[in-house]
C-alpha cells in the first residue's frame, strides 16, 4: 500500500492569534471542561485518574512482573533444585545459588539462594529459563530497604507459598501449554 | 574584548548539566552577549553507561533487557530494533502473528514518547495543564504496555524469533478505549497550544536549519521531516507489516520548532491509526519462530520431556549460536533511525555490538540553531530535538 505523505498544516493567524484573550478563554473552557468532568466523577464516587496510592492501589494487570520471589511447596520445601539456570540466564549476575544434596526425592536443594535486589531489574530472564517452575515474578515492588544489606534477599526472605502466586501461575500457563 | 551593542565582556555560563530544562544530563557552555548567545558548546556523554561493552559480555537473549535503557521513553521500540538486526543475523522470520504484535506494541510506544516530548515542551514554556492531559495520556498508553508485558517503562518483551507472550485476553477492546481517551486528550493539548499567541511566537521560526544542513549532520525522525524531508523508514523501506498499513507520513516544511511540534503531534494521530488497523486485521497463529535454535522451548515440554530439557539447558548456558558475520537493521524509533550493528564471531555473544542512536545525531546540530539567536530559544529547541540521555550517551 502507497504511503501517502502529509504536509501538516500551519494554521493561518486565527482570530485568537490578533486577539490574544480569545486564546485564553479557549485555553480556560478546555480546563473548565476537564474540571467538571472529573468534579462530576468525583462526586460519584469515581476517580477520573488519579490513585491515591497507600489507600488505593493500580489496578495490576494479570501480567505484572515484580520482584522474583521462590515458589514454596505444600510440604514447605522450595520448589527448586539448584540447576542453576536463573543463575545463568540473569543479566545482571544477581542470584547466587550454593547448591547441596538432600535425600529428598529431589536429590538437590539450594543451601543458599540470594538475590541481591538492588541489581536486579525485574527483566523476568530467570523466571523464563527455570526449567521446575521455581522462581517466578510476583506482583511485589515495594521493597524500599534502609541499608545495603536489607537488599540482600536470603533463601528464607524469598519463598512464598504457592497459592498466593496463583495469578502469575495461571498467566504462565496460558503461554506455557499452548 | 567588548562585543555587541552592550559594550561588555560575553559571560561565560553553563546550561546544564542539572538544569531542570535538560532532562537527560546535558551540558551547554554558552558564551552571551546580554541574552543573545553568540557561542554554543554541547557536550553530551553524562549518562554513559557502555551498553555497547556490556553487549559483548552477554548472551543475545541477555542484552534485550538492556536495550530497554537505550530510549526509555520507547522502550519497546528498541526492543524491535536490536531483535530485528539478531534476527537478520541469523536468517529467520517471524510469524505474521508476531509481527502485528510488535508494530502494535512500538506504535504504542511511539505514541508515550511524542506525548511526553510535547507535553514536556509545553511546561517548560510554561503551559503547565496541557503537560498534564499529555501525561494522563501517556499513563493510559502506558496501561496498555503494562497489560502487555507487566512492565511500563523497562518492557524487555521483544524476543529474538518471537514476543515473550501473546496479547492478553481482552486486549483489542481495551486498547480501542485508551486510544480513544488518548485522542481526546491529544485534542485538548492541541487546543489549548496550537493556537496560543504566546505558544506560536516562542516556537515559529526559532531553531531553524534548512533541510541540506540536516541532512549534512545525519539527522533523522521527526526533526528532519519537519523540514520537509519524508524520510521515514516505515515509508522508504518497510519491515515488519508497515508495508500493508495505511497511514501518512507528516511532513513540514519551515524546518522549525513549530513545524517539529506539529509533526509530532500529527505523528500520534498516525500511530493511533495504525494500532487500530493492526487490531482489526491481526491473523490468529503462533507467536514465536518455530526455530530450535533460537526460540526456547516451550515450557509444558520443559517440564515433561527430555529432549526439550536439554535444549533449554544448552540455550540458557550456551546462548544462541549466531553464524558468523555482520549484520544492520535499522527501524523508525520515535527520534529517528534506531540502528543495530552486530558483528559474530560465531559464539552465543555478539563479538560487537553498535547502536547508532538517533539523539547522538540529532543533538549536533543544535550548536547551529541557537548560535545567533536568544538564551530562551534553548529550551524549545533542544526539548524538540527530544535528546534522551540513555540513548544519546549509551
Ligand atoms: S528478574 Fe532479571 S535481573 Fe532479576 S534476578 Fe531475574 S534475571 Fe536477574
Ligand atoms: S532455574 Fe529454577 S530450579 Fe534452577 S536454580 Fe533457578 S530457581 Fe532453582
Amino acid at each position: 500500500m502507497p504511503v501517502g505523505v502529509i504536509k501538516v498544516a500551519r494554521p493561518a493567524p486565527t482570530l485568537a492569534q490578533r486577539r490574544p484573550w480569545l486564546a485564553l478563554l479557549v485555553g480556560l473552557w478546555v480546563a473548565t471542561r476537564h474540571f467538571f468532568q472529573s468534579a462530576f466523577l468525583f462526586a460519584r464516587g469515581r476517580q477520573n485518574f488519579t490513585v491515591h496510592f497507600p489507600e488505593q492501589r493500580f489496578l495490576q494487570p494479570p501480567a505484572m512482573r515484580g520482584m522474583p520471589v521462590l515458589v514454596r511447596m505444600s510440604n514447605g520445601k522450595e520448589r527448586c533444585v539448584a540447576c542453576g539456570l536463573c543463575e545463568w540466564a540473569c543479566p545482571t549476575s544477581c542470584i547466587t545459588i550454593f547448591p547441596a544434596e538432600t535425600a529428598d526425592g529431589v536429590e538437590r536443594y539450594p543451601e543458599v539462594f540470594d538475590i541481591d535486589m538492588s541489581r536486579c531489574m525485574f527483566c523476568g530472564l530467570c523466571e523464563e529459563a527455570c526449567p521446575e517452575e521455581a522462581i517466578v515474578m510476583s506482583r511485589q515492588v515495594e521493597i524500599a530497604c534502609y541499608s545495603r544489606r536489607g537488599s540482600l534477599w536470603h533463601k528464607e526472605d524469598l519463598l512464598v507459598p504457592r497459592d498466593q502466586l496463583q495469578t502469575r501461575l495461571d498467566y504462565l500457563h496460558r503461554h506455557y501449554d499452548a | 574584548m567588548p562585543v555587541g551593542e552592550l559594550h561588555a565582556r560575553p559571560m561565560r555560563i553553563n546550561f546544564g548539566p542539572s538544569h531542570p530544562a535538560t532532562h537527560g544530563t546535558v551540558r551547554i557552555v554558552l558564551d552571551l552577549d546580554g541574552e543573545k548567545i553568540l557561542n554554543a558548546d554541547v557536550q553530551v556523554g553524562y549518562l554513559h553507561r557502555g551498553f555497547e561493552k556490556e553487549c559483548e559480555s552477554g548472551h543475545y537473549y541477555q542484552n534485550i533487557p538492556y536495550t530497554d535503557r537505550l530510549n526509555y521513553s520507547s522502550a519497546m521500540l528498541n526492543n524491535v530494533g536490536y531483535c530485528l538486526a539478531v534476527e537478520k543475523l541469523f536468517g529467520i522470520k517471524t510469524p505474521p502473528r508476531c509481527e502485528f504484535i510488535r508494530v502494535i506494541a512500538g506504535e504504542i510506544a511511539r505514541i508515550t514518547d511524542h506525548m511526553l516530548c510535547v507535553g514536556a515542551m509545553g511546561l517548560e514554556l510554561a503551559a503547565m495543564t496541557p503537560f498534564l492531559y499529555l501525561l494522563e495520556g501517556r499513563e493510559l498508553a502506558l496501561d496498555l504496555l503494562d497489560a502487555l508485558c507487566g512492565a511500563r517503562i523497562t518492557t524487555n518483551y521483544i524476543r529474538v524469533g518471537g514476543v515473550w507472550a501473546d496479547l492478553p485476553e481482552g486486549f483489542a477492546p481495551f486498547c480501542r478505549e485508551r486510544l480513544d481517551r488518548i485522542a481526546g486528550l491529544v485534542d485538548d493539548a492541541h487546543r489549548m497550544l496550537t493556537d496560543n499567541p504566546i505558544f506560536r511566537q516562542r516556537l515559529e521560526g526559532t531553531g531553524y536549519l534548512p533541510a541540506e544542513e540536516l541532512i549534512a549532520y545525519g539527522v533523522t525522525g521527526p526533526l528532519l521531516r519537519a523540514g520537509g524531508v519524508a524520510l521515514d523508514l516505515r515509508r522508504v523501506q518497510p519491515y515488519l507489516v508497515y508495508g500493508e498499513l495505511d497511514f501518512d507520513v507528516p511532513v513540514g516544511e519551515h524546518s522549525d520548532n513549530y513545524d517539529r511540534y506539529l509533526v509530532r503531534l500529527e505523528e500520534i494521530r498516525q500511530s493511533r491509526r495504525m494500532v487500530l488497523q493492526c487490531l482489526e486485521r491481526i491473523p490468529d497463529g503462533p507467536v514465536n519462530a518455530d526455530d530450535p535454535r533460537i526460540r526456547w522451548p516451550r515450557k509444558g515440554k520443559v517440564f515433561n520431556r527430555m529432549e526439550e530439557l536439554i535444549d533449554q539447558f544448552k540455550l540458557v548456558t550456551e546462548g544462541d549460536l549466531a553464524p558468523a558475520g555482520e549484520v544492520y537493521a535499522a527501524v523508525e524509533g520515535a527520534n529517528g533511525e534506531v540502528g543495530f550493528y552486530i558483528v559474530s564471531d560465531g559464539s552465543g555473544r555478539p563479538y560487537k555490538c553498535r547502536c547508532r542512536a538517533p539523539s547522538f545525531s540529532n543533538m549536533q546540530p543544535l550548536a547551529r540553531m541557537i548560535t545567533g539567536r536568544m538564551l530562551a530559544d534553548i529550551v524549545p529547541t533542544f526539548d524538540l530535538i527530544n535528546m534522551i540521555g540513555g540513548e544519546c550517551d549509551r
